[in-house]
């Protein structure tokens, strides 16, 4: 349903929003054009962001029974970044295609923490599509 | 950790929410309106704003299955954002905005710390979980200047971008770790 075909009472009450909005959660990575980078996150929950670098960030979960649980991470500045690795940001890329680049420009103490994540955690077939950033609203 | 449950919105407790929040057509698209402090660097004094986020916006984040993202905007974003402790502005790293190359220079960065945290349970039928805050962390909203869409949307100062927790920063309270090094400047703290 697009916003422009509801009305605002369906907006305003949370439980109608979720109500006919909220997909289930599944692991995820895609790309946040308002801060320019790629999210990655296998669990719907309440985070904290642990900045590694100016181009890292880790997420945590905050009320997890397990101490310092990772659920996923940030690459900032991707546009940046992805021009200086050789990735074209104008359609779907395989995220382990992203961090194996950065990885190998960039091989520092932040990187390996994140590639360590993406091997334990995520799927290798996640993909992001930077086309979906033009097309959303 | 779990402080309590409910549902909210509904009822007497819809109404507290609509006095720092609203929703509104302009220029054709649904925006929630959020009342929220603006520092006017050229004049040196704050004054009352109101900051938008996209319907559309947030039906995306709901088409991603991110329920406590949602949780989170009507609860602590919505009723919170006006009683930041700080604002601070430049988030001292690249950043493509609005094919600005150097978008990361007009962000603007809003904490506090809250006293309750939520997150989302159960689906699209669940309910939001009151929560403790998290010890020793800050809740942290991005915000755009609302520079290129001034035309359309001229009562929005600016557009809600992205919150979530932060550790604190061990010298300033209600700040977040390493200020001085995250942001290019802190522009009000509230006395």
């Amino acid at each position: 349903m697009q916003a422009e075909n509801v009305n605002g009472d369906d907006l305003r009450n949370l439980d109608q929003f979720m109500n006919a909005h909220l997909a289930g959660f599944r692991p995820i990575a895609y790309y946040d054009k308002h801060l320019d980078c790629v999210r990655v996150q296998i669990l719907d929950c309440s985070v904290t962001e642990h900045r590694l670098s100016t181009m890292f960030t880790i997420l945590e979960a905050n009320h997890s029974d397990m101490p310092d649980a990772i659920v996923g991470f940030t690459i900032k500045g991707v546009r940046h970044l992805c021009e200086e690795v050789g990735i074209d940001t104008k359609g779907v890329v395989r995220l382990v295609e992203i961090i194996d680049k950065i990885v190998r420009s960039y091989p520092h103490e932040a990187m390996l923490a994140v590639e360590e994540f993406v091997v334990s955690s995520v799927d290798k077939e996640m993909t992001i599509d930077f086309s979906e950033a033009s097309k959303a609203a | 950790m779990l402080v309590d449950n409910g549902s909210f919105f509904l009822g007497k407790s819809y109404q507290i929410y609509t006095k720092y929040m609203d929703v509104e057509k302009i220029n054709g698209q649904w925006v929630y309106l959020v009342a929220a402090k603006w520092f006017n660097e050229g004049a040196g004094q704050v004054d009352d704003v109101q900051f938008g986020l996209l319907a559309s916006d947030l039906q995306l984040i709901a088409s991603r299955g991110f329920g406590t993202s949602i949780a989170q905007f009507e609860r602590m974003v919505a009723p919170g954002l006006i009683l930041s402790r700080h604002i601070f502005k430049g988030l001292n790293r690249g950043l493509y905005c609005d094919d600005d190359p150097s978008g990361d220079k007009l962000k603007l960065i809003y904490t506090r710390t809250p006293s309750a945290d939520y997150e989302w349970s159960g689906g699209a039928q669940g309910r939001s979980v009151k929560r403790n805050a998290p010890r020793g962390k800050v809740f942290s909203v991005i915000v755009s200047p609302n520079n290129k869409h001034g035309g359309d949307f001229p009562k929005i100062a600016g557009w809600v971008d992205r919150w979530s927790w932060i550790l604190e920063d061990s010298a300033l309270a209600e700040a977040p770790t390493n200020w001085v090094d995250r942001y290019d400047k802190r522009l009000w703290t509230r006395k």
